[in-house]
Parts: structure tokens; C-alpha cells; sequence
């Protein structure tokens, strides 16, 4: 909640300084003698310019999203590698590192907030590249912290063909409720 | 039909509900400990617009949230989509998108819930706006179905708007009714006690703030509040002649809040309003080693000589009257150099160099900053200002990548260029026609062979080999009529090897047949190549010429938008100037009235000093 939302109501209504003991009077009044601020209208057509730019540079921010990927990851070579992670009761996540075919592509290093947000159901894309069609291997090592708060690294592959279309793979991190451990796997999305 | 089949999607959408309001009224800092647990998301995208989100990174959320649907990748969540871009516009302060949105999802007959949150966000919209009445038709429209995560908010805002439009009565009722837990009920019941206080109605407000004061709070926010209840209590109190009540509130407040000068400076006022000026000099001096920029600190150092004049102690009040006019003379001049500082850039120069809180510097403006920041208005202008110059920062990264994009553009053509002969002239050589022929002709065998169980058609070639050297001995015993015991020789070796066979006959069958199928399917790949390096040797110069006149009309949208930002930028440090101006003007103001009435106290005091000294 916002304190200074809540806190509107006093501050517009006549100062509690006005009304003390009158031999004070003039030091109060000139308290809330208001002298003139910049125009409300102002404030508005600033606030249309400041949307309307947004709104503009956010549709071109799109258009350039979609030119980067189409240029630079075509969809007959693009493979692309997520992260997800459920409620992780049992490992607290540090980093990973990605390696596709012996070749290491992505290592990232986690803050508390990108954490958090994988927590409530926030995907990341973690790599995105290219690949020839064909047999290839991804790795992804993971470090952070296990049950009981011990270090913890944990590794698992995926043997996956590269066919003309792009590819989507999905490295989930679960709690498994059976040995109250983490479950590392790799999905493949169609 | 496509509409009807979008509505009927939203329609379902009810139970998905309950985790998207708690998606949209929960930041990272209120996260609820025991909050849903979130649901897998179904489509990738939707799992990367929310871990942007998550993030309060509204601008990749956006962005990635319009990629998305125009991509159709939200097969899924496309209603929650919907509802998600509204609440980040709204939070992103894009006000307008953010109610065509919601208008929008009105008119396409919502489920309840949907209705409820849309018109709860237009309600917001609406306020924030300065449209009273239009929010309060807004809240009306509310039914019953708003998720239970934005109850409070929902009441928070109804109240808000019954207190603006003069209906303290009703506020109290819905207030009292909604059973507002936690901070919320605080917060309630102060705005309800300032209200009812200055719709006249005093007792009720004072019970109001009285039952916050003395509330038993967690975290500072709260505290804060609590303080600021007192404080509003005891200067009631005191205008009220209740002096004892305004101390009462008044001791309340914690030393190191926002609010204890202006506790101390009414604590001595409650004192002196009992004529106990030894009392009063408590507080008021206690005031006198704080900073000196607080207005409640500017206004003891009048208060102080005066209670000494009122105890009869000349030297003393005229000693503190003259330290007051040296300090408000010092003071004038401070505000000058930090006016003259506004002008030359200092202020915007300390904003924009802030990344996310701004932390006082060595210049006089930075003196000022902090308490002009609590001011609404102007933290809004600072916030709308930083964020223009992200806008301006990101666009300048997307120019550098617009180079690399064009030098990638020239890589793949000469790559393209490079491979393209070989690469055709590969593709010519491979025969598919031909190969399809064979692979029909063997399928063809194949399926003679099964139906007519040919055994010896499925022979491997060591077999095959064996059947022709025994078909070639049979041939010779044929012609030679002294060879019949080498043609029995040979009918036994033959009924061995077709009974061999023959005994494994489904199983070579099977094996064939895989491998014809593998053949077929290897043969489908192929074919899958060589129509590609077709259509890339066809398509690809189209596409190196789509991606120029793409990357060139991009260039030019951001040069566009660059010069356009730099003048918002301009326009909006302009803004923020103006308003810091406003508010230094205003503190001149103030400080040139108390020099004026310390001068004239302490002329005053001169003139009773002399008095006293010539009276006998």
C-alpha cells in the first residue's frame, strides 16, 4: 500500500499549524499562505507528451524484439533455453551454467528478485542462439543451496535433434515431495 | 465469429481469477508469505512476461506482452494477457492505454470478475486523474465478485473518494462495514478522523486518531502513521484550548520521526497555552540543535526569546532574538545560492545522476531536495523525469544494436553470396526423382515378396550366393545322367536353405520393411533439404531486402523518438525546476517574515531592556 496515497488526505486539508494559540497567528498563516505553483494544466499536457512517447517507444521497442530475432536467430536454427523453477522449498538457486555440446553458452548468476519472481511462475529465457540441424547435447549445472542449507550442485543433460524448425528447452527445477529433495530436469517444447 | 470466440475465452476465465489479482496488486516488497502458489504457466511466453513483471521491468514486460500477441504465442493466457497489459500500463503511468484497455474488456460482456477488476482499475485510473465523481461512478459499478487480494485497496479508494466529495458520514459506514485488517484499517481510520474533523464533526475524528495513536504497530510505515495521527490529534487538542489532551497526543510521537519537530514545537505551544513558559523552553530548545532548514526549527527560534521575554529574561530574549536573525539572514542567503543553483541545472543534474534514491550532495539545492522529494507533486516529476531518461538510454542502446544489425545484414548476404553456387549446384546433383523411383520399385518387391511369401526374395547376399552355386550344380546334374547322387546332393542343400529361410521369414520381413521405412523417411528428409536450400536460394534476397527498409525505417523512428525525448526531457527538467523554485520562493517567503518579526521583537526587546534600566 501506498503511505503517500493515504497520507493525501491530510496533506490537503487546512494545515493543523493554522489553528494554534493566536499569538503565534502571523507565524501560522504565513505557513499556509499559499503562494502559486506551477499550473495543473501544465502538469497534464507534460503527462500526455510523457504516455504518448511511451507508448511510441514501446511499440518500436517491439518492432525491434522481433527484427533482432528474426535476423539474428532464424527460426531453421533458433534453439532456446528457458529456466523455471517451482516454489524451491528445497534448493535456493545461485546460478547455472548452460553448455551445449561441450561449448558453454550461458552462465548467469541469480539476485533474490529474479529468484522471487521464479517462484510465483516467472519463466527466463536464458539463452537464445543457433544450431545446425541434427544431434546435440545440453548440460546445465546448477549451484545453490539444498535441503538443510547445504551447498548444493546438481547437473543434468538432454540428448535432442535439431530439425528445421526452431526448438524450445525448458530447464525445470521442482521440489520432489517423495525424497524431499530438488528435481533437476530438461523439458523439450513442441 | 473471432470476437465471439475471444469473449466466450474470457468468459472462462473466471477460475484463473483469484492468482491474477494477486498478480496485480502484489509488488515484490508486500509479497504475502502465504500466497497462492502460482500456476505453471502453459505457454513460454507468458512465463517470461511475468518474470519481467515480477520484476516491476515494465518495459520489457510490455514489450514482451505485445510481442507476444502478435505472435499468437498466448494461447493460453490470453485473457490474463489482457488484463496484465492494462494494470502494467496503469502502473507504468500510461493512463490512457491503460483505460481503453479496460473500457475495452467492459464492453466485450467480462465475467464478473473481469468486470469487477476493470472497473476497480478504472476507478484508480480515474482518481489519480483528478475525475472524483467519474471514479466514484466507477467503484459503484463494482459488484461483489473483486478478488478477496483487492478488497482493501477497493475500500481504500471508495473512502478516499467519499471523503473528497464531502461524504464523511458515508465513508465512516463503509469504513466501519468493510472489517479492514492490518495496515489497511489504520490507514482507514485516520483518513476517516481527518475527515470527520474537517466536516466539523470533531469528537468523532479526535476518537478516530486518538485509536490510531495508540495503536500497537509493526514496521515503520505504520509507526509513521501513528505519528502522524498524534501529531494531527494534538494540534487539534490544542487549537481546541485542550492543552493537556495535545501533550498527551503530542509526547506520542516517536524523537526520530518525520514529525517530531513539528510534536515539539506544538508540545511547547500546549505548555505556553497554560502560560508555563519555563515548560515550553523544554521542547522549543530542543528544537534549537536541529537543522535549522525545518520550518518547525525556524519557528522555535522565535518561540524560544519570546517565552524568555514572557519569564521577564530581557538579556536572554534578546540574545536569542538577535541568534534568530543571524540565522534567518543566513538562511535567505542559502536560499538564494540554491535558487541560483536551480537555474544553472544543479537540481537536474543531482535528479538524473540518482539511479534510484537520490542522496544529498555538497550543492545548497541538495539541502532542500529530500523534504521537497516527500512532497507528492514534485517526487512524481523526479520519478517522470528518471524514467524519460531511461526511455532516453534505452533508445540510445537500440541505436548502437541498429549498427550491428547492419553489419550482421551484410555478413549473412556475402555468405549467402558465397555459398549460393555450391549450394545449387548440390542441390542439382542429388536425383530425387530417381531415388524415388528406386524406393517405390523396392517397396513394390517388398510387397510381392509378402504376399506371395517369396522366402528366397528376402535371401541375404551369402545365401543368394549359396542358392546360385547349388542352381548352378542342379543345371550341370541335369545334363549329365551319372551325376544323380551329386542332384540328390544338391535338392537336400536346397530344401536346407529354403527351410532356413523360410523359418525366418517374418522376421526378415519385418527388418525389410523398417528399413524401407527408414529409407522413406530419410528419403522425406532430404527432399525437406532441398526444397529449403530451394527456398532460401529464392526467398533470401527478398528477405536481406525486407530486413534493409526494416532496419532503415527503424533508424529513423529512433532518431525520431531521440530528438523527442531530449525535449521531453527538457520540458519536464523545466517542470521540476519551476516546482523546486515555487517551493524555495515560498521558504524565502516565510524566512523574510520571521527576520521581519525578529527584528521587530528585538527592537522591542531593546526598548523594554531600556525600560527597565531607566526605571528607578
Amino acid at each position: 500500500m501506498s503511505s503517500t496515497a493515504m497520507f493525501s488526505s491530510f496533506s490537503s486539508r487546512p494545515g493543523t499549524e493554522l489553528r494554534r494559540p493566536a499569538r503565534t497567528g502571523l507565524l501560522v498563516a504565513l505557513l499556509l499562505a499559499g503562494t502559486a505553483v506551477a499550473e495543473p494544466t501544465e502538469f497534464a499536457a507534460l503527462d500526455e507528451d510523457v504516455q504518448s512517447l511511451k507508448e511510441e517507444v514501446l511499440d518500436l521497442n517491439r518492432e525491434l524484439f522481433l527484427l533482432e530475432e528474426e535476423l539474428l536467430f532464424p527460426a531453421n536454427t533458433q534453439v532456446a533455453v528457458f529456466l523455471s523453477m517451482d516454489t524451491g522449498n528445497f534448493f535456493g538457486l545461485d546460478s547455472v551454467q548452460v553448455s551445449i555440446d561441450d561449448k558453454e553458452v550461458a552462465k548467469y548468476l541469480y539476485t533474490e528478485r529474479e529468484v522471487e519472481a521464479l517462484h510465483r511462475g516467472g519463466i527466463q529465457r536464458i539463452y537464445l542462439g543457433n544450431l545446425k540441424a541434427g544431434e546435440h547435447e545440453l548440460v546445465a549445472v546448477f549451484t545453490g543451496q539444498g535441503p538443510h542449507g547445504r551447498d548444493y550442485r546438481r547437473a543434468t543433460s538432454l540428448d535432442f535433434e535439431k530439425g528445421l524448425g526452431a526448438r524450445f528447452l525448458e530447464l525445470a527445477i521442482s521440489d520432489s515431495g517423495a525424497s524431499l529433495q530438488p528435481d533437476f530436469r530438461v523439458r523439450e517444447w513442441e | 465469429m473471432k470476437r465471439r470466440a475471444h469473449n466466450e475465452r474470457l468468459l472462462s476465465a473466471a477460475g484463473r481469477a483469484l492468482p491474477l489479482a494477486a498478480l496485480l496488486c502484489l509488488s515484490p516488497a508486500q509479497a504475502d508469505p502465504d500466497r497462492p502458489v502460482p500456476q505453471a504457466a502453459q505457454d513460454l511466453a507468458w512465463g517470461e512476461v511475468l518474470f519481467d513483471f515480477y520484476q516491476q521491468r515494465h518495459v520489457p514486460a510490455i514489450t514482451r506482452v505485445l510481442v507476444a500477441r502478435e505472435r499468437a504465442e498466448l494461447v493460453e493466457h490470453d485473457e490474463e494477457a489482457e488484463l496484465v497489459l492494462g494494470g502494467l500500463y496503469l502502473d507504468y503511468g500510461m493512463h490512457q492505454r491503460a483505460a481503453v484497455i479496460f473500457e475495452r474488456l467492459l464492453e466485450e460482456r467480462a465475467s464478473p470478475e473481469v468486470h469487477d477488476q476493470a472497473w476497480f482499475f478504472l476507478a484508480r485510473i480515474r482518481y489519480s486523474r483528478g475525475d472524483t465523481e467519474g471514479a466514484g461512478r466507477a467503484v459503484d459499478e463494482i459488484g461483489d465478485a473483486l478478488p478477496r487480494e483487492l478488497q482493501a485497496q477497493r475500500y481504500d479508494l471508495q473512502s478516499r473518494i467519499l471523503l473528497d466529495l464531502g461524504r464523511p458520514a458515508e465513508a465512516a459506514r463503509l469504513l466501519a462495514d468493510a472489517d479492514l485488517n492490518g495496515g489497511w484499517h489504520y490507514f482507514g481510520q485516520y483518513n476517516l478522523g481527518v475527515a470527520l474533523i474537517r466536516s466539523g464533526e470533531s469528537e468523532r475524528g479526535q476518537a478516530y486518531l486518538d485509536e490510531v495513536g495508540r495503536a500497537k504497530v509493526r514496521g515503520n510505515e505504520l509507526a509513521t502513521l501513528r505519528d502522524r495521527a498524534n501529531l494531527a490529534l494534538g494540534y487539534e487538542r490544542l487549537l481546541l484550548g485542550n492543552a493537556d489532551g495535545a501533550r498527551d497526543a503530542l509526547n506520542r510521537v516517536r524523537l526520530d520521526s518525520p514529525y517530531t519537530t513539528r510534536a515539539l514545537l506544538g508540545a511547547g505551544w500546549a505548555d505556553a497555552g497554560q502560560d508555563d513558559y519555563r515548560r515550553a523552553l523544554t521542547p522549543w530548545k530542543e528544537l534549537g540543535a536541529r537543522d535549522h532548514l525545518d520550518i518547525a526549527v525556524q519557528e522555535s527560534l522565535l518561540a524560544v526569546p519570546y517565552a524568555y521575554g514572557q519569564l521577564g529574561a530581557n538579556l536572554q530574549a534578546v540574545e536569542h532574538y538577535q541568534y534568530a536573525v543571524d540565522t534567518y539572514e543566513a538562511e535567505l542567503l542559502r536560499l538564494d545560492l540554491a535558487r541560483d543553483e536551480v537555474a544553472a541545472g544543479t537540481l537536474v543534474r543531482a535528479v538524473l545522476a540518482a539511479e534510484d534514491e537520490f542522496r544529498p550532495g555538497a550543492g545548497e539545492i541538495d539541502r532542500y531536495l529530500l523534504e521537497m522529494l516527500a512532497g507528492e507533486r514534485f517526487r512524481v516529476a523526479t520519478e517522470d523525469l528518471r524514467e524519460t531518461a531511461r526511455l532516453r538510454r534505452l533508445l540510445e542502446d537500440r541505436a548502437e544494436s541498429m549498427v550491428a544489425f547492419e553489419q550482421m545484414l551484410v555478413a549473412q548476404r556475402e555468405r549467402f553470396s558465397q555459398h549460393r553456387p555450391a549450394a545449387t549446384a548440390s542441390v542439382e546433383n542429388i536425383r530425387l526423382d530417381t531415388l524415388r523411383s528406386r524406393y517405390e520399385a523396392h517397396a513394390g518387391r517388398l510387397a510381392r515378396i509378402s504376399e506371395e511369401r517369396d522366402a528366397l526374395g528376402l535371401a541375404n547376399a551369402r545365401e543368394r550366393d549359396i542358392a546360385e552355386r547349388l542352381a548352378a550344380v542342379r543345371s550341370a546334374a541335369a545334363n549329365d545322367p551319372e551325376a544323380s547322387e551329386e542332384a540328390a546332393r544338391e535338392r537336400f542343400l536346397s530344401g536346407v536353405l529354403y527351410w532356413q529361410i523360410n523359418a525366418t521369414f517374418a522376421t526378415r520381413l519385418r527388418q525389410a520393411e523398417k528399413a524401407l521405412a527408414e529409407t522413406g523417411r530419410a528419403l522425406e528428409t532430404a527432399a525437406g533439404h532441398v526444397q529449403a536450400i530451394r527456398a532460401v536460394g529464392a526467398e533470401e534476397p527478398a528477405r536481406f531486402s525486407a530486413f534493409d527498409d526494416r532496419i532503415a525505417a527503424a533508424v529513423r523512428r529512433l532518431e525520431t523518438l531521440r530528438r523527442r525525448t531530449s525535449s521531453v526531457i527538457l520540458a519536464q527538467s523545466r517542470y521540476l525546476e519551476d516546482l523546486a523554485v515555487v517551493e524555495l520562493v515560498e521558504r524565502r517567503e516565510r524566512v523574510t517574515e520571521y527576520l521581519s518579526q525578529a527584528r521587530f521583537a528585538l527592537a522591542a526587546s531593546y526598548d523594554r531592556a531600556a525600560v527597565a534600566e531607566a526605571s528607578p
